[in-house]
């Protein structure tokens, strides 16, 4: 193909492309837009890791109805329930928020703002409740494959318990670090959009992170405390019911 | 200087055809097409200060449109274009017999190259010369001459298969 030729290919593109609106937009427009589908991906990545967790949920009653009767399984899947239930209620509180600061009548200042200092203050809690999701997958789905394999629970050797743990664990700050990067990016958008806005917003959305910095740190340890505790609990009562 | 409103809708007048094609090569469907629309208009009128009249404002322009995308398609290389999309690309009211498939084809080939080579054929097709093109990427001349004819002959090859 000769190079005119190429040329002429590309040169039929028209740059008055039709159905593209982000063409026809204001430098407002494009800032409000975008902080628009920052606030719809975060929403969109709880309500995918919910799906996820009804899942992890469902995966644990069957594990209930399959081992009826082994009691230390029984006992797992209790506390996954449980463990499941206090995340999904963190995670679920979260998104409620999210859709409670979403008002169409606020200025893009305003809606910048607002979404910045939740996205801010519930990073933590948002990337740790999200992450949980992969011992909660595959912790009742290793005893389904059990079930389904084996019939019943299959001992466990130390070098086996060690390699599943190492794998839950990679799953786990795997996602935690894909989570808390996707947010990061984000931020910073919101970050740079509030200051070229120029009209102190950025000073007051960190005023207000500040002031609610305690209250946060407190749940936060609290969350951070849980997860480590639940996961330790769960992992020591499966090896003990498997090995 | 600033970029206030009238500033960035001249901007946008005038440049936007730079800025959707950048965006159209750089992205694998319409949702992010979008996004990276926005950000490369964003980013400009955020450097815009820092613009000198030393080099073509054009020039300038297709660098941070081009280092926007490329560092933006750094961060989401795991997807994948969906296959309506390329499909969906609108052409000049006046086009050959079977323009609508080479344009399609065409942009299906580009897609294929790397990001770098995505960038300097893109500049070569935008008939800027090699001096402008290896302004805005910061390679040689001769890296630039050479780079094209190896892509020019892979983007030829690439239709050629996507015809048959």
């Amino acid at each position: 193909m000769k190079d005119d030729e190429l040329k002429n290919i590309w040169n039929m593109i028209n740059d008055n492309t039709l159905g593209f609106e982000a063409l026809h937009m204001t430098k407002d427009q494009i800032i409000s837009n975008r902080s628009g589908s920052v606030q719809n991906k975060v929403r969109a990545m709880l309500q995918n890791d919910l799906i996820l967790k009804s899942v992890s949920g469902i995966a644990l009653l069957m594990n209930l109805v399959f081992y009826w009767g082994a009691t230390e399984v029984i006992f797992i899947c209790l506390g996954g329930i449980l463990f499941l239930a206090i995340v999904t209620t963190i995670e679920w509180k979260t998104l409620e928020g999210l859709n409670r600061i979403s008002d169409p009548g606020l200025s893009t200042r305003e809606a910048l703002s607002n979404i910045l200092i939740y996205i801010k203050r519930k990073a933590n809690l948002y990337e740790i409740s999200i992450a949980s999701s992969q011992v909660l997958i595959f912790v009742p789905g290793l005893l389904i494959y059990f079930y389904l394999v084996y019939g019943q629970v299959k001992p466990m050797t130390g070098i086996s318990f060690v390699v599943f743990t190492t794998i839950a664990l990679m799953g786990t700050f795997g996602s935690y670090a894909r989570i808390r990067s996707q947010l990061k990016y984000h931020m910073q958008y919101l970050h740079i959009a509030l200051s070229d806005l120029n009209e102190n917003s950025l000073q007051y959305a960190f005023n207000t992170i500040d002031s609610k910095r305690r209250q946060d740190n407190i749940v936060k340890t609290l969350v951070y405390f849980l997860v480590i505790f639940g996961f330790a609990i769960l992992m020591g009562v499966l090896k003990s019911a498997l090995g | 200087m600033k970029c206030d409103k009238n500033t960035f809708a001249e901007i946008l007048e005038k440049h936007r055809g730079i800025i959707h094609k950048v965006s159209m090569l750089y992205t694998n469907n319409k949702e992010d097409q979008e996004d990276l629309f926005q950000d490369i208009c964003f980013q400009i009128c955020r450097s815009y200060n820092s613009f000198r009249n030393e080099a073509e404002f054009s020039t300038w322009l297709y660098r941070v449109a081009l280092n926007t995308a490329i560092s933006q398609v750094r961060k989401d290389k795991r997807k994948t274009a969906s296959e309506t999309f390329y499909e969906n690309i609108h052409y000049s009211a006046i086009k050959s017999d079977n323009g609508e498939d080479q344009v399609q084809q065409l942009f299906r080939a580009i897609s294929m190259l790397n990001r770098i080579d995505k960038a300097l054929i893109l500049l070569w097709l935008e008939e800027k010369n090699y001096e402008e093109i290896s302004d805005i990427l910061g390679i040689s001349k001769s890296n630039v001459s050479v780079k094209l004819v190896r892509i020019k002959r892979n983007l030829s090859e690439t239709i050629n298969g996507l015809k048959q």
